[in-house]
């Protein structure tokens, strides 16, 4: 494998070119010049962009932050018909807004967005003015499903992010509130849930799927996966034989995480490289693996600390090693 | 669809507009090029590098203190120098080592935790006396300690050192002086090593955090924050000095003018 390519045959990145800065080879003037030619430094226009990107989500959380206070702050002195209706009038307005601006403009999608969020406050207030009685997982979960068609139509990550937070949020609740208590039937539907949809979105992203470019998605993804995984999984390891008899979920989810785990080393660093969803996976098996080690090795005191702070350090630096490894094989192999 | 543009490229390019470099540029760029890239990591690698040393640093200290090993604070504190100068060394030994790394790195994290309790201890608790105490400290191994994320943990804990003194002198005001000094650091000592190519995001990094003090100082908050986001709108490179100077003093004056409007409007 090649791995010594020509470095000036690479695309120009802005830290080759303050380090070329700092060692002299170019002059301040030629590095601002240098960081315009490879776009870094941004012009008038994209500036412009930006400002007007950044004022119309600003403008849009605001708005809807600004309803969600006005009915907390007011609540006391508002008739339930004057509730109900001025949110359903902000609804009409936004989805008005929706269908003027059109979903294939950003101002359309974040239009859709102050709709699926006034959806929550909508049966916030109703469940409140009408004293429903419906526990916290139903308000989520009604919200959820009903948002879902302007999910599906939106082609907008934050409010597809919206809607399995929503789902995320709703799954504990139904678990403290119905069933009673947390177990690891509550863990493997998250899994089942966040894994699905960063599988989902890795089979959509491999098809073209344009509006599904930035990997942030499936990485924000990761991190309630393992998490959903790793607890289970040390769990197990302060658990009696006896709890362990009692729940078989319990042996079983370390042996999805073990497996998932496997999966995803694999998949991203030998199909899709992505060094964050390594580093994470990487991250929590020396958490689990050392916690263990604590477990196996209580006897030995104080020692154990000592080793441990070893252990991490070595664990982190093979990591690292293997890491820098992986991206310099796919960088030899894209060259 | 253009040709996309290589460093090779955008050099031709600077070199054909007058921008003059080295006529054996080629072989310099290529060698240096190569040797940065790989030193270098994404973000989240450098996070969790950082995460494993601290965690490394901390259970190793708790290790020293359960098992007796350091009987009082004052031997901590000379142990405590001893780990940092052993930090140094292994720095100094394999700089670009992950193994090495890690471990200076967390060695160096026990070392300052166990010079700050031991400092502490010695000064009779007095909190000024104990952070310039471990100002000092810091400043050596930003000098001394070659690695970025090192050196940001040591700004940190400067700028942490800078707002306890002004805690306890209760003038949390003063916490403005630590933006320009934060602001001129990079243009200013060992350039070349100081201001490598991240600086410039832990510069943003360090301003940003250094913002929430002035923020807090005034009486009404949107106020404070109006120079913030004016100031950060156009953070210059800091390897172009001259730049950052200019936009360190706008930013100086900015605070400036939002803390009068502030004191005029608090009826004082």
């Amino acid at each position: 494998m090649e791995h010594n390519r020509n470095p000036l045959e690479s695309l120009p990145t802005a830290n080759q070119l303050r380090h070329l800065a700092q060692r002299d080879l170019l002059s301040a003037e030629a590095l601002e010049r240098g960081l315009k030619i490879i776009n870094h430094t941004p012009d008038r226009e994209k500036w412009e962009r930006f400002l007007s990107i950044v004022l119309l989500i600003l403008g849009a959380g605001f708005t809807v932050s600004g309803i969600y206070f006005f009915f907390a702050f007011n609540w006391a002195n508002m008739h339930r018909f004057f509730k109900l209706g001025l949110l359903e009038i902000a609804m009409v307005v936004s989805i008005g807004l929706v269908v003027w601006l059109n979903l294939d403009k950003l101002s359309g999608k974040i239009a859709l967005a102050v709709s699926g969020l006034l959806v929550g406050a909508l049966i916030a207030v109703f469940g409140q003015v009408y004293q429903t009685g419906a526990d916290s997982y139903q308000l989520f979960l009604t919200w959820a499903l009903l948002i879902t068609g302007w999910v599906l139509i939106s082609k907008f990550t934050p409010l597809w992010f919206l809607w399995i937070l929503l789902f995320n949020l709703a799954l504990p609740f139904y678990w403290s509130q119905i069933i009673g208590e947390i177990n690891n039937n509550l863990f493997l539907s998250l899994f089942l849930l966040d894994g699905g949809a960063i599988l989902i979105w890795e089979i959509a992203h491999a098809r073209g799927t344009e509006w599904l470019q930035s990997r942030w998605t499936p990485r924000l993804l990761s991190l309630p996966t393992f998490a959903v995984l790793v607890i289970p999984t040390i769990t197990l390891i302060f658990s009696s034989a006896r709890e362990r008899s009692n729940d078989p979920w319990l042996n079983l989810m370390p042996v999805i995480y073990f497996v998932i785990s496997l999966v995803v080393l694999y998949v991203y660093s030998q199909k899709i490289l992505d060094l964050f969803m390594l580093t994470i996976c990487a991250f929590s098996l020396i958490v689990t693996f050392n916690i263990w080690v604590f477990d196996v090795l209580e006897s030995l005191d104080e020692l154990l600390l000592c080793i441990l702070s070893g252990m991490f350090i070595g664990q982190a630096a093979l990591v690292v090693t293997w890491l820098r490894k992986v991206s310099k094989s796919w960088e030899a192999q894209n060259s | 669809m253009n040709k996309q543009l290589t460093l090779q490229d955008t050099l031709e390019k600077l070199n054909d507009e007058g921008y003059s470099l080295p006529d054996d540029y080629e072989s310099t760029v290529s060698d240096m090029v190569s040797k940065e890239e790989k030193s270098e990591s994404p973000w989240y690698v450098r996070f969790f590098i950082g995460l494993s040393a601290w965690i490394a640093a901390i259970l190793f200290i708790a290790f020293l203190f359960i098992a007796d090993i350091l009987q009082n604070e004052e031997i901590g504190f000379i142990v405590g120098l001893v780990f940092c100068a052993i930090a140094v060394g292994i720095n100094r030994l394999g700089p670009r080592n992950p193994f090495l790394g890690q471990l200076g790195l967390a060695i160096s994290l026990a070392g300052q935790i166990l010079v700050l309790i031991g400092l502490y201890s010695i000064l009779d608790y007095g909190i000024i006396p104990t952070a310039l105490g471990l100002i000092i400290l810091e400043l050596v191994l930003l000098w001394s300690y070659n690695s970025g994320l090192h050196r940001v943990i040591s700004t940190l804990v400067i700028l942490g050192g800078i707002l306890a003194i002004f805690l306890d002198l209760d003038v949390l005001e003063g916490a403005n002086c630590s933006v320009p000094l934060l602001g001129e650091s990079p243009g200013s000592g060992r350039t070349g090593k100081l201001a490598s190519a991240n600086k410039y995001w832990h510069c943003c990094f360090l301003v940003g955090i250094t913002d929430i003090a002035p923020i807090g100082c005034f009486r009404n908050p949107l106020v404070g924050y109006i120079p913030v986001v004016i100031s950060h709108s156009d953070i210059p490179d800091v390897t172009n000095r001259k730049r950052f100077r200019t936009w360190s003093s706008q930013r100086r004056s900015s605070l400036v003018i939002s803390r009068m409007y502030s004191f005029i409007h608090s009826g004082h």
